[in-house]
C-alpha cells in the first residue's frame, strides 16, 4: 500500500508487493463490498436478534451440516498450528511465551473446540463423526503439550466411550497419517503415555 | 476498478448513499479530479461515517493513511484534527455523557492522528478515552478497538509481551466469536447485507491483525519475543487473509507477504520457527536492499553509510532474536554479503571504506566450524530438526560461499589501495594477504572431506584464487622489491594455485617470472611439469572431455598444451602480447632455412662443377701424356695445358673449402629444421589455449558453474588418500603464516 522506498530484496519482492498496492484497492473494495456502509440500523443486526450460533445453524438445514464440517476441518488445522507453535516455544525454552500462549489456547479450546465436540446430536451424524474424533485427538495432543495429563486421559476416555463401536473408522491423526480410530487411540496413548 | 466503482456509485441500491460515499472515498484517493467531482455529490459525508468504518483503513501504512486523511479532509471540508477539536470537547461539555459510538469515534480519531504523526499524544488520549468504554467491551466492535489501540500502545512502549497479549486477546475475544456467524452469513450471502453488523467486517479484521503483526511490529522496531503469535500468523494464511476477494481484492491484501513469512518460518533459513526472528530478518533484508541500492547508485556516501548502519542495526536486532545456530547462520550469510558489497564498492569507486560492520569473517568461520562439528548427528539440535539434513548441509555450504566472496572482495579492495604517491600500499597489501591466507587456512582445515558435503564445489576455485592472491601480494609487497624468501613464498603459492586450477595460462607465466626473479628460470620445467602431469593424467578431466561437458574444447586445448614440454615452456615464457613477433620470428626462421637450402644447393653445384673440371683436366692430361696408350710411370709430372686456368692445387683447396661450407650449412639447416619443427608443433597448441579467459571470469562470478564440480573432483583425485591429521596440517599452515609475518616485518592485518 505504501510507496516503496526501495526495491525488495531478491526473493522477497512478492512479500512486500502488497504494500505497494494502491490503498484505493483495499479501501474501495472493502467499503463497496460491505455494501451496508453507513447504514443506520447497525444495532439491530441479524445476529444481535438471535439467541446464538446454534439457533442460526438450526435454521440452515443441510447448510448447517456443511458449515459444521467446514468449521471442524479448519479448527483442526488451527490446532495443528497451535501445536507447532507451542512445540517451537518449548524447544527454545521460552517460558514466558509458553505461559502467554497457554493462557490463550485453553480458553480457545473451551470456546471454539468444545462446542464442536459436545456429546450431542452432532456426533450421531455419520458425516461428522470422523471430524469429531479428529478434533478430540487434536485437542488431546495440545493438552498433552500443555502438560495437562488429566485432560488427555479424559479425552482418551471420551474417544473410547463415544466411538466404541467405530474403531475401524478412518481418521486423520493430528500428525497427518490416515489411520483407523482404534489405531489413533493407541497412537495417542503411546505418544502421551495416557493409560 | 474505477469503472466498477463508477458503476456502483450510481446504482440505485438500498445502500446507495453508503456506496456513494465509499466510492467517493476511493475516488478521492485515486485522483484529485475525481475527488472534486465527488465533492459535489457527497455533501453528507462526515468524519463520523469514516470513523465508523475505520477498520477498513486504520491498519494502512502511514503514508497511505496520511494521503487518505488528506483527501478526505478535502472532501469533508475540515481535517480530522479539526473535527476532533470541534466535536468532542463540545460533546463532553454537555450534560449527558458521550454515547458509546461517540467515545469509540473519539478513540479511533486519536489513534489515526497518532499514526499519521499529527498528534503525538493521540495514543495516550485514545487509551484514556477507551477507559470510558470498558463497561461496553461485550460489544465486539468496542473490544476490537480496545485491543487494537492497546496493541499500538504496547508497540509504542516497545513492550513485546503486552503486544502479544493484546493480539492474542483480540483473536480470542473478537475474531474467534465472529468466525462461525461470519461463515453462516457467507453461506447465506448475507455478508453484503446491511444488517450483518460487525460480523461482516471479519475479512478486514483478519487483514488488520496480519498488518499489525507483520508490518506495524516491524516499523515500530519492536525488539522482543513475539513467537507466540506464530500460531496466529499460521492460521491467518488458512482461508482467512485473501480468502474474500470480493471484500478485499487479493492484490490489496497482505496474503503474499503472509505466505512468504510462513514459508520462511518453515524454510531452511528459519530459526526453529521463530516469528520474531523471521520478521526481524525480513526487515533487515529490506534495509539491506536500500543500502545495496545506494551503494550501487551513489558509492560510499554519507547516505549509503547511514543505510549500512541501519542494516547492521537490523541484522543485530535479528541476531538478538536468534535462538539457534540456524538463525545465526542465516544472518551471517547476509551480513557477509554486505561486507563484500561495501568493499567491492570501495574498489570500484576508489573510495576508502570507513563502515564498521561488526559481522566479521573470523566469527563466520567459527560458526562454520560449529556447524561442521555437528555433522555427525548434532545438526538437529542446531535448529535444522524440522527442515532436515539437506537444509543443514545447504546452509553450511552457503555460509562458506559467503565467507569466500566476502574474503575475496575485501582482499581485492585492499590490493587496489594506493598511497598518496599512487604507489601500492604495504599495509593494505598485508590486509589483503591476511584475507587470502585466512581463507586458505580454513580451506585446508575442511577440504578432503570424503563425503564432499562440507564445502561447496566453488571452494576449490576459491583456494586457487586465495593462493594466487597471496603470491601476488608477496610480489607486490615493498614496492615489488621481493627478497629471496618472498620470492620462494610466491613461487610456492603460485604452484599451489595452479594445482587447484591449472587452466589460468597467465599464472604459468607469472610463475616463470617469479622463478626468473629468483634466478631459477631453469627450474621452470621441474616446477611446472608435475602440475602439468596432473592435468594429463586426470581421469576426471578425461571423462569430462569425452562427455563433451562444459568448456570441453578449451580444456582439451589446455591438456594438449600441458602434455607437451615445448608448449609448457611457451606457457611460462611466451609473451602473449607479442605473439605476432613470435610468428614473425617463425617466418624469419623459415626464410633463413630456405636461404640456407638455396646456399647449400649453389655450393653443391659449384663444388660439382669444380669436380667435373678437375676430372676433365685429369682426362686431358692423361691423353696428352699417352697415359691412355702406355702405362706411364706414376711420378711423371705433366706440364700444365692451356685448358688449365687454375692451378690444380688451388682447385683442390677450393673444393675442400666448399665441402666445409656445405657441412656447416647443412648443420645450420638441421638446427633450423629442428627449431621450425618444434615451433610449428608447439605454437598452434599454445595458440589454441588463447582466448579462453572467459572461463576464469565465469568461475569467479558463478558459484554454480558446472566446471566447479570438475575442479573439485580434479583436486580430490590428487588429494592424499589418508589426509594428514588436521592438527599437523594446521601447524604447517601456522608455521608458513608465521614465516610470512616475519619477513613482512611483523605487520598484522
Amino acid at each position: 500500500m505504501s510507496t516503496p522506498t526501495t526495491r525488495a530484496p531478491k526473493g522477497n519482492r512478492d512479500m512486500i508487493d502488497f504494500r505497494r498496492v494502491s490503498l484505493a484497492l483495499i479501501v474501495g473494495g472493502a467499503l463497496l463490498s460491505t455494501g451496508c456502509a453507513f447504514q443506520a440500523n447497525r444495532d439491530s443486526a441479524y445476529f444481535d436478534r438471535q439467541s446464538g450460533r446454534d439457533a442460526v445453524e438450526s435454521q440452515l438445514a443441510g447448510e448447517a451440516l456443511s458449515q459444521r464440517k467446514y468449521s471442524m476441518r479448519r479448527v483442526r488445522r488451527d490446532l495443528a498450528s497451535f501445536r507447532l507453535t507451542l512445540e517451537q516455544l518449548q524447544r527454545h525454552g521460552k517460558a514466558t511465551g509458553i505461559t502467554r500462549f497457554e493462557r490463550f489456547a485453553r480458553p480457545y479450546l473451551e470456546e471454539r473446540v468444545d462446542p464442536l465436540v459436545q456429546h450431542d446430536g452432532a456426533v450421531s451424524h455419520p458425516e461428522l463423526r470422523p471430524f469429531h474424533a479428529e478434533l478430540l485427538l487434536s485437542k488431546a495432543l495440545l493438552m498433552y503439550q500443555m502438560g495437562d495429563a488429566r485432560s488427555v486421559r479424559r479425552t482418551v476416555s471420551r474417544l473410547e466411550d463415544e466411538f466404541e463401536s467405530m474403531g475401524s473408522m478412518l481418521v486423520l491423526y493430528p500428525t497427518g497419517e490416515a489411520v483407523t480410530l482404534q489405531q489413533s487411540v493407541a497412537l495417542l496413548r503411546m505418544q502421551t503415555g495416557a493409560h | 476498478m474505477v469503472n466498477r466503482i463508477s458503476q456502483r456509485k450510481w446504482s440505485p441500491s438500498p445502500n446507495g448513499a453508503a456506496s456513494l460515499l465509499g466510492a467517493a472515498l476511493v475516488f478521492a484517493f485515486v485522483s484529485n479530479a475525481a475527488a472534486s467531482t465527488n465533492r459535489a455529490i457527497a455533501p453528507e459525508a462526515t468524519w463520523d461515517d469514516y470513523l465508523d468504518h475505520a477498520y477498513v483503513f486504520s491498519a494502512a501504512d502511514v503514508e497511505d493513511l496520511r494521503a487518505l486523511l488528506d483527501q478526505t479532509t478535502l472532501l469533508i471540508g475540515r481535517s480530522l484534527a479539526e473535527y476532533r477539536t470541534e466535536t468532542f470537547p463540545a460533546l463532553a461539555a454537555r450534560k449527558n455523557a458521550m454515547t458509546e459510538s461517540q467515545l469509540r469515534r473519539k478513540a479511533i480519531a486519536e489513534l489515526l492522528l497518532y499514526r499519521v504523526g499529527e498528534r503525538p499524544s493521540g495514543l495516550h488520549d485514545a487509551t484514556a478515552t477507551l477507559t470510558a468504554l470498558e463497561d461496553r467491551l461485550d460489544r465486539h466492535e468496542n473490544r476490537y478497538w480496545f485491543h487494537t489501540i492497546n496493541a499500538h500502545a504496547a508497540l509504542q512502549s516497545g513492550d513485546a509481551d503486552a503486544f502479544v497479549d493484546q493480539v492474542l486477546s483480540l483473536w480470542l475475544e473478537v475474531i474467534t466469536p465472529l468466525e462461525v456467524p461470519f461463515e453462516t452469513y457467507k453461506t447465506l450471502a448475507l455478508t453484503e447485507n446491511g444488517n450483518a453488523g460487525f460480523v461482516r467486517t471479519l475479512p478486514h479484521l483478519y487483514e488488520s491483525v496480519a498488518r499489525l503483526i507483520l508490518v506495524q511490529s516491524q516499523t515500530s522496531a519492536l525488539d522482543g519475543d513475539i513467537d507466540s503469535l506464530g500460531a496466529i500468523v499460521r492460521v491467518l494464511t488458512d482461508e482467512r487473509v485473501g480468502a474474500d476477494p470480493e471484500t478485499i481484492p487479493l492484490d490489496a491484501t497482505s496474503k503474499a507477504f503472509l505466505d512468504h513469512i510462513v514459508a520462511r518460518l518453515d524454510g531452511p533459513e528459519s530459526d526453529g520457527g521463530s516469528l520474531s526472528f523471521t520478521l526481524a530478518l525480513v526487515a533487515a533484508e529490506r534495509a539491506h536492499q536500500i543500502a545495496r541500492t545506494r551503494l550501487a547508485e551513489e558509492g560510499l556516501t554519507d547516505s549509503s553509510e547511514a543505510a549500512i548502519r541501519d542494516t547492521v542495526a537490523a541484522y543485530q536486532r535479528a541476531m538478538r532474536n536468534a535462538n539457534t545456530l540456524q538463525g545465526q547462520i542465516a544472518i551471517y550469510a547476509r551480513a557477509l554479503r554486505q561486507v563484500g558489497e561495501v568493499h567491492a564498492t570501495g574498489e570500484r569507486t576508489g573510495q576508502t571504506v570507513k563502515s564498521d560492520i561488526p559481522f566479521s569473517i573470523e566469527r563466520a568461520i567459527e560458526l562454520y566450524g560449529t556447524l561442521h562439528a555437528a555433522k555427525n548427528g548434532d545438526w538437529e539440535r542446531q535448529g535444522y530438526v524440522d527442515q532436515g539434513r539437506d537444509a543443514y548441509l545447504s546452509a553450511m555450504r552457503g555460509l562458506w560461499s559467503e565467507i569466500q566472496e566476502a574474503s575475496f572482495n575485501a582482499a581485492s579492495y585492499y590490493m587496489s589501495r594506493r598511497d598518496a604517491a599512487d604507489e601500492s600500499n604495504d599495509e593494505a597489501i598485508v590486509h589483503a594477504i591476511n584475507h587470502y591466507s585466512r581463507y586458505l587456512h580454513a580451506f585446508e582445515r575442511y577440504e578432503g572431506d570424503p563425503t564432499g558435503e562440507s564445502l561447496p564445489d566453488s571452494a576449490y576455485f576459491g583456494a586457487y584464487m586465495a593462493a594466487r592472491g597471496v603470491g601476488d601480494g608477496v610480489l607486490f609487497f615493498a614496492g615489488g622489491d621481493a627478497s629471496v624468501d618472498q620470492l620462494e613464498e610466491a613461487i610456492e603459492q603460485y604452484s599451489r594455485a595452479l594445482t587447484y586450477f591449472p587452466f589460468d595460462r597467465a599464472l604459468w607465466s607469472t610463475l616463470a617470472v617469479a622463478l626468473q626473479r629468483s634466478g631459477r628460470e631453469s627450474d621452470f620445467l621441474a616446477v611446472a611439469q608435475p602440475i602439468a602431469d596432473g592435468v594429463v593424467r586426470s581421469r576426471h578431466l578425461d571423462r569430462w572431455i569425452r562427455n563433451d561437458a562444459a568448456w570441453a574444447p578449451a580444456l582439451t586445448s589446455f591438456r594438449r598444451a600441458l602434455e607437451n614440454d615445448r608448449s609448457l615452456i611457451y606457457f611460462g615464457f611466451a609473451d602473449e602480447e607479442r605473439l605476432d613477433a613470435l610468428e614473425s620470428e617463425f617466418a624469419r626462421l623459415q626464410e633463413e632455412r630456405e636461404s640456407i637450402s638455396q646456399a647449400i644447393a649453389a655450393t653443391r653445384t659449384e663444388r660439382n662443377d669444380l669436380d667435373a673440371r678437375r676430372r676433365d683436366a685429369h682426362r686431358l692430361a692423361a691423353e696428352w701424356s699417352g697415359e691412355n696408350s702406355s702405362i706411364a710411370p706414376p711420378t711423371v709430372a705433366t706440364a700444365p695445358t692451356e685448358h688449365e686456368t687454375t692451378p690444380r692445387i688451388e682447385q683442390s683447396q677450393q673444393i675442400a673449402r666448399l665441402g666445409l661450407d656445405l657441412e656447416r650449412m647443412s648443420s645450420n639447416h638441421d638446427r633450423l629444421d629442428a627449431r621450425i619443427d618444434a615451433i610449428s608443433q608447439s605454437l598452434p597448441i599454445f595458440k589454441a589455449t588463447l582466448g579462453h579467459e572467459a572461463l576464469l571470469d565465469e568461475l569467479s562470478a558463478r558459484r554454480e558453474h558446472p566446471v566447479h564440480a570438475l575442479l573439485r573432483r580434479y583436486a580430490e583425485e590428487y588429494a592424499p588418500t589418508s589426509p594428514e591429521p588436521t592438527s599437523t596440517r594446521e601447524a604447517g599452515a601456522e608455521a608458513a603464516w608465521r614465516a610470512l609475518q616475519t619477513w613482512m616485518g611483523g605487520q598484522e592485518g
